[in-house]
């Protein structure tokens, strides 16, 4: 069975064959054989060469919730959807204002038509009553509005869409 | 119930209270009223139904729905709440209505006890710009601001929605006549007087919220608006001032505790320096700036600051120390503070069960010469955010929690597994605490609960925490305000390494097999008969 894992770091993938003891891992950097227990739904004791690592594991949907080590982890896992997912986000442009956090909009600091620049605060999201500028991830112009002051978001829901403004481009002028 | 009446004769005035707030401090009163067996009602908000604060009451009303200004900071349903449960106190915990002195003066006129000051200290106090006047009247060093530099006006955004009141009860009315340019103009004047850096403080409250610091003077009137209309979201109160800001200073607050006798004492200080955002996140006594003589002259001017305002209950004093050992009054907040423990743990008190004591007009149990440091502690605020991504917010479901255990911890939790972290609230999972013989065991304790501490589910600081507590500059006490902008800017979490991802992938592997934590709402395992059954109506035409 193949894993990708991914999370803020990067993306990590192993080949995986699971026994009723153990699992061996497989990846680019070598193989381990790792003995597990599962003692409760959430904890496991992970023996890997002797050495005894105490961990917890929580899955929800895709995501991946680890404790390993005294160490928390938050993957995604896209094992399943790997390939789709590589796609998506090459194609996945940076012209989407999306909503940092579930909240809701405070203000709108551009309007469509309005031409803004890298790094421009565009939108004002509120959560537990503190207050988070959305800033434009590129130069361009704002095609789209489609939230208004007072709207309740969810995490990552569309807020804006804008129209690249190409370096040097014919338009400029 | 419990029916030991083993203290009743130490708060006789009181059987039952009602408890206006929720998550970990709801929790925490909650078990200062066991022991003290008294009943505790808790209130809860729709979303909250099943929120660890209302399973640990012993009675609990609803009062609402989620948003807070239709729930928690609803007055008039909190008071009748009180009545019509029988309570004879009320305890406002920290932030909500806990500073709000038309909430006290409403509990009392009700006959009812507010547990904290009077409502005209609170008023004072609350007042940042009042406070001020009031402190340098008493001699308290205060840092140049905009109400001393002459420009006395208040910033108040004519765009801010109105609250139905405002904090001291008066109705805000709405500035027609006022031009919100204009207003900004008299601000510049009194920006440049002061000197850039400058400061937008919330007139109304405290706790980072609405507060901006202002570098450039064309950034100051976005900043005022947007401190002002944080500000009026958090404490109904638009109105901001200026004041200077120090560069690379302290936080050093002072808790302070005062009876309706006239008695009044400090408990010593806090450090409180390692903030982000304006907010503290991890807290501790003593504090390593302090020498003897200079914490027993911001002891005293602590109680000189009560004293002038007539406070009494639990408050903090906290004051700004600059790099040349300066102290300034910063301000009072009127309530028991959320970094409260590393007191308790340090003095060996229960400041919560003395508020309580105090509320029912006894006098302190406590004389200032009985009142000795005795080793360090710790405390490391665990919250739902995301600190890779600017601390955002990160609200979500705990689906399986640990708390570490061992000598000298202490773990003040409001969620535990199965509970959600609500988009509605403050973030606050829990706060971490250790106490240990000095500072430096005290550090080695916290980091390695730090480690121990296990919140699945939902993003959390607890990696930030501890890389906060790995700076050498922390080991060696070297700290201050700006402490986490400068040494952990841009702070990421190291990636794994190739034996790590190894054993990740083993655990993700076996993990698959058991989706969630059971009894959890947001389990994709087990279908919910209640919901495959599909759309019926429970008792229709029944009165909404």
């Amino acid at each position: 069975m193949k894993l990708v894992l991914k999370d803020a770091s990067g993306s990590y993938e192993a080949e995986v064959k699971r026994t009723n003891s153990s699992v061996i891992v497989k990846t680019a950097g070598g193989s381990s054989d790792i003995e597990y227990t599962a003692r409760l739904a959430t904890e496991f004791i992970l023996a890997d060469t002797g050495q005894i690592h105490r961990a917890y594991a929580v899955r929800r949907k895709d995501d991946l919730f680890l404790h390993l080590n005294g160490r928390h982890w938050h993957f995604k896992d896209v094992s399943e959807t790997a390939g789709k997912a590589a796609a998506l986000a090459a194609g996945d442009g940076d012209n989407r204002v999306l909503a940092p956090m579930p909240g809701s909009v405070i203000k709108l600091l551009v309007e469509a038509g309005a031409k803004v620049s890298r790094n421009q605060p565009l939108v004002i999201v509120e959560a537990m009553k503190m207050e988070n500028e959305v800033r434009a991830a590129m130069d361009g112009i704002v095609a789209k509005v489609l939230v208004s002051a007072g709207k309740q978001v969810g995490y990552g829901e569309l807020l804006l869409e804008l129209t690249p403004l190409e370096a040097g481009g014919a338009k400029a002028g | 119930m419990r029916k030991r009446n083993l203290r009743v004769f130490v708060v006789k005035r009181f059987n039952k209270i009602l408890i206006a707030n929720r998550g970990e401090i709801a929790v925490r009163i909650i078990r200062a009223c066991r022991e003290l067996d008294i009943t505790a009602v808790a209130v809860y908000s729709e979303v909250d139904k099943t929120a660890m604060h209302v399973r640990e009451s012993d009675e609990a009303y609803l009062i609402g729905l989620a948003a807070a200004t239709e729930s928690y900071l609803n007055q008039r349903v909190l008071i009748e709440t009180a009545l019509k449960a029988g309570c004879q106190a009320v305890h406002p915990g920290y932030g909500f209505l806990a500073e709000n002195a038309a909430f006290a003066a409403a509990v009392n006129d009700a006959g009812l006890v507010f547990i904290g000051s009077s409502p005209e200290s609170i008023r004072l106090l609350g007042d940042k710009v009042e406070s001020r006047r009031t402190m340098a009247k008493a001699g308290v060093p205060l840092i140049p601001g905009s109400d001393l530099a002459g420009g006395s006006k208040k910033f108040q955004s004519s765009k801010v929605p109105k609250f139905q009141s405002g904090k001291d009860g008066v109705p805000n009315s709405p500035h027609q006549s006022m031009d919100d340019r204009q207003e900004c103009l008299s601000y510049q004047d009194a920006a440049d007087r002061i000197g850039y850096p400058v400061l937008v403080k919330a007139a109304g409250g405290g706790g980072g919220k609405g507060m901006r610091v202002v570098r450039d003077p064309k950034d100051l009137k976005a900043a005022l608006e947007g401190a002002s209309r944080e500000a009026q979201a958090a404490f109904g109160n638009p109105t901001v001032y200026l004041e200077k800001y120090l560069v690379e200073p302290r936080h050093v607050e002072f808790q302070i505790f005062g009876d309706t006798h006239g008695n009044r004492v400090h408990l010593f200080e806090r450090e409180c320096s390692i903030q982000r955002r304006h907010q503290k996140i991890i807290e501790e006594t003593p504090s390593p700036a302090l020498t003897p003589q200079l914490r027993n002259t911001m002891g005293e001017t602590a109680i000189r600051v009560a004293e002038a305002a007539g406070y009494y209950n639990a408050g903090t004093v906290e004051f700004l120390l600059d790099k040349d050992k300066n102290f300034y009054f910063l301000e009072v907040n009127t309530r028991i503070q959320v970094e409260h423990p590393v007191t308790e743990m340090v003095l060996g008190v229960d400041l919560v069960q003395e508020q309580i004591r105090v509320a029912a007009g006894e006098e302190l149990s406590w004389k200032q010469s009985d009142l000795k440091q005795r080793g360090h502690a710790i405390e490391c605020r665990i919250y739902a955010e995301d600190a890779a991504n600017n601390f955002l917010p990160a609200a979500g479901a705990v689906l399986f929690a640990r708390e570490p255990r061992g000598p000298g911890i202490r773990f003040d939790g409001g969620v535990e597994s199965g509970d959600e972290v609500s988009v509605h609230y403050d973030p606050i999972i829990a706060k971490l605490v250790a106490w240990a013989s000095d500072r430096e065991a005290a550090i080695r304790r916290i980091r390695t609960a730090l480690d121990d501490t296990v919140i699945l589910g939902l993003t959390n600081n607890i990696e930030f925490l501890k890389a906060a507590l790995d700076r050498p500059e922390f080991s060696a006490g070297k700290i201050h305000t700006g402490f986490l902008a400068e040494y952990l800017p841009s702070w990421k979490p190291e990636p794994p390494t190739n034996e790590e991802i190894r054993q990740l992938m083993a655990l993700a592997s076996v993990s698959s097999e058991r989706k969630v934590a059971s009894g959890v709402t947001t389990g994709q395992t087990i279908p919910d008969p209640w919901l495959t059954l599909g759309a019926w109506e429970i008792a229709k035409g029944v009165e909404q």
